[in-house]
């Protein structure tokens, strides 16, 4: 339901198709600029926040807690004990996804039988699977294991699915008038065509599966980066959340520039030549 | 009575480094009255450069343009060498966002639209019309605005030959009963000869070859010996031109 | 929470090249009615509180319904998130123009809006809760600022969608530039516009409804977490039943209104 049927976003990363004619160094300087000032802003806006609200602790504040918790233990630990399970139901929901992924998109009546319930599963809020998993399976590692794969399985589906139908079959026929052999049709003709959604389905599914791991462990567990994030919360210790919140930021841009940006740039290069 | 009056006209272009390319070298050009005159060149001669000058759509270097209609300023229709509907609005509404006049527009509308022979058509939006079709919107636009000077870019260039032929009667029709002064840009000669009063060749680096009067009876048809005798004379004589400008490419090198 | 990308109104390619079998309605019905079943088999088998059967799911769904509960809470989600996305207007419309139109601006505002669209739904809950009380506040600012960055984006992605060689067009035939905003520019942006805002609705009611799980006086999110409380796995069971379907209803009828709207695409025309 959510952004499914959406190809790969060329605005976060690509250039603005404007013709005017930029020098090299502008073309450059520019969007470090660009970077530079927004951040600039996002910190002043945090500043105007914590004058005009006064329950928001300062980044000086969440940048100490942080480190304490760097300090005392607290903070790689729950990051490895929560990257554990979110690894675990990810790669399941993956591999679930992909095989009845391929199914809706070969089969049209697996599409049929399947994306209704699909659909749902999009509808449907994770932290519904939080409460339902935690009644279901308590404190343990089930909670937030099968939250993550219910929380990324339908997007993977679809994803999937959307890859599967991507794959253009007049091609395959000029492939199989020339000749061509299998890997060479699986190398130049699948691949490229599956790539963009592939890659969208492992986006959406991580996107996903994060918020789910974070409100099973903040339901659910008593260890984790959402349980330690509730725990400052329950303490009354903003200051403790927010540098938990600064963790979950960036776990997220980490994965979306460093690991999926240029793998999706990489593949999808042929779009924007 | 509509005049273009072109003198000294010099267009230059600067690239990324700072270095110029002429276009257009001291182009001197007048077209008066009800004159049907084509503009045909090999490609890199400036032809639709010279057409974008003189519509306004884009500034030259030095010299002057005027467009005349009397004792005012000319009005403009244009057609272009794709459709340029707007794709979210029906044929008609196309035509109305055109308008300076907007007095008996829908008259003038359906009137053209009928010339054009898609006058049931003025509801659909141009994505139901095939691209033949969506062209003819477009001449019937440029006329609709009862233009004096009517300037048009290629327009069958992107069609395939027995829509192009079509579109060609359709236009000559249209101009014999609403005559206006006409700047055609082709790189078609048999067009050019088929349609045209008057043909002015442009020679690469942009200057005027030669001008070539077409004094035949209208309507022409294609088949009409007289029409193409002619179109292999101007035909020949061009060639030898684009021998010569490939020549002349091949010496300088890119 | 859900990453951000612009929503380009698709291109239809979905060519069928498979034979019709069964019809459809019969096959998706017919998998709904086998999930049912196994969901029934597997409470059965479980036998415990905590599982309950379909029918009792049912049963209250039903009552929820009659009782007016439904339609109260229903109502007041989705006022929460009209004004949300009310607001996400106001600031998405021109800050998504400006990025369309500068290349600077763009790469200015994508860094907030990534993160504005991809922090985790708990943060956004719990920030609501801590800065604006149990009140209707929080969950509206919250449902705003999810909403932001579908609108900006694909205001940008329309605005950048306008072919220059339609504007040569309006030049040529000496057209006012409020005539070009009002036939070309508008028109382009609302195609955009409206995907975004199918897709960001989604998105901002489930964070909508989870911040009222949070904390809240009505509202979906707060039956549920008053159902999770009260151990009323029934109850729960039965609001979620009825978020999903709400949920898909609304979908189905934005993508029905879509393509009534804008027929001059030449995939839907």
């Amino acid at each position: 339901m959510t952004a499914t049927a959406i190809p790969p976003a060329p605005t976060r990363t690509g250039p603005a198709p404007t013709p005017r004619r930029p020098s090299r160094t502008r073309a450059l300087v520019g969007p470090a600029l660009a970077l530079l000032a927004s951040v600039a802003t996002m910190l002043l806006v945090w500043q105007l926040a914590v004058v005009l609200g006064d329950r928001v602790p300062s980044l000086a504040d969440t940048i100490d807690r942080l480190s304490a918790e760097q300090a005392s233990g607290d903070l790689w630990g729950n990051v490895a004990v929560s990257m554990n399970r979110f690894v675990l139901g990810l790669v399941v929901a993956l591999v679930v996804g992909t095989a009845l992924g391929v199914l809706m998109g070969l089969s049209r009546f697996a599409e049929n039988a399947l994306t209704d319930l699909t659909m749902a599963g999009l509808a449907a809020p994770a932290v519904i699977w939080a409460l339902l998993t935690t009644m279901w399976f308590g404190f343990g590692w089930l909670t937030p294991v099968v939250t993550v794969f219910l929380a990324a399985l339908p997007f993977v589906m679809v994803n999937i699915a959307k890859a599967v139908r991507a794959v253009p079959s007049d091609l395959l026929l000029v492939a199989r008038a020339f000749g061509v052999s299998r890997t060479e049709v699986l190398r130049h003709v699948v691949a490229p065509a599956v790539a963009g959604s592939t890659v969208a389905a492992v986006r959406f599914a991580i996107m996903s599966a994060w918020n789910g791991l974070l409100l099973a462990e903040w339901f659910g567990s008593t260890s984790g980066v959402g349980w330690r994030s509730r725990y400052w919360y329950d303490a009354n210790q903003l200051d403790g959340f927010l540098a938990w919140v600064l963790v979950f930021i960036a776990f997220l841009v980490l994965v979306d520039q460093v690991v999926l940006g240029p793998v999706e740039r990489r593949l999808t290069r042929w779009r924007s030549v | 009575m509509a005049s273009i009056d072109i003198s000294g006209l010099v267009k230059d272009y600067h690239d990324r480094a700072g270095n110029r390319t002429r276009v257009l070298d001291g182009i001197d050009l007048s077209i008066t009255g009800e004159t049907f005159v084509s503009i045909v060149g090999p490609s890199g001669s400036g032809k639709t450069t010279l057409l974008n000058i003189v519509s306004g759509i884009e500034s030259h270097t030095a010299g002057n343009v005027s467009l005349r209609a009397g004792d005012r300023d000319a009005r403009v229709g244009y057609v272009f060498q794709d459709p340029r509907l707007l794709p979210w609005r029906t044929v008609d509404q196309n035509l109305s966002f055109v308008q300076h006049d907007r007095d008996g527009w829908a008259e003038r509308a359906q009137h053209y639209l009928d010339l054009v022979g898609l006058g049931h058509l003025g509801d659909r939006f141009p994505a139901q019309l095939s691209g033949g079709q969506q062209q003819r919107v477009g001449i019937a636009r440029a006329f609709s605005v009862e233009p004096d000077i009517l300037l048009m870019d290629e327009p069958f260039s992107h069609l395939d030959a027995m829509t192009s032929r079509t579109l060609r009667e359709h236009l000559e029709r249209i101009w014999l009963e609403s005559r206006r002064t006409v700047m055609f840009v082709t790189h078609d000669v048999t067009e050019a000869v088929q349609l045209s009063d008057r043909i002015v060749v442009l020679a690469p680096g942009g200057h005027v070859h030669e001008t070539i009067e077409v004094d035949l009876p209208r309507p022409r048809r294609a088949s009409d010996p007289a029409v193409a005798v002619l179109q292999a004379e101007v035909l020949a004589r061009f060639e030898v031109l684009e021998a010569r400008a490939a020549a002349a490419r091949a010496e300088v090198p890119a | 929470m859900s990453t951000l990308v612009a929503a380009r109104p698709s291109v239809g390619r979905s060519k069928s090249r498979r034979p019709a079998s069964a019809p459809r309605w019969l096959v998706s019905s017919g998998a709904l009615v086998v999930a049912v079943l196994a969901w029934g088999i597997a409470s059965a088998v479980v036998d415990d509180n905590i599982a309950p059967g379909p029918l009792e799911v049912l049963e209250r769904v039903v009552d929820i319904t009659v009782s007016g509960a439904a339609l109260d809470n229903f109502a007041s989600s989705i006022v929460k998130i009209l004004a949300g996305f009310g607001l996400a207007m106001l600031a998405g419309l021109p800050i998504g123009f400006a990025m369309g139109r500068s290349r600077f601006l763009s790469s200015y505002f994508s860094m907030p809006l990534f993160v504005l669209g991809n922090v985790p739904g708990l943060t956004y809950a719990v920030f609501g809760l801590v800065i604006f009380g149990v009140g209707a506040t929080g969950p509206i600012v919250v449902s705003a600022l999810v909403a932001v960055p579908f609108v900006a984006i694909n205001v940008a992605e329309g605005v950048r969608s306008v072919d220059g060689k339609l504007l040569r067009m309006c030049q040529a035939f000496g057209r006012s530039p409020a005539d070009v905003v009002r036939h070309v520019y508008l028109p382009a942006i609302t195609a955009f516009v409206f995907v975004g805002v199918r897709y960001g609705f989604a998105m901002a009611w489930k964070v909508e409804a989870l911040t009222e799980v949070f904390g809240a006086r009505d509202g979906v999110g707060f039956m549920i977490r008053r159902a999770y409380q009260e151990f009323q796995v029934a109850d729960m069971l039965a609001w979620t039943t009825l978020f999903v379907v709400a949920m898909v209803l609304i979908e189905r009828g934005l993508a029905a209104l879509e393509s009534r709207l804008f027929a001059w695409r030449k995939d839907l025309a």
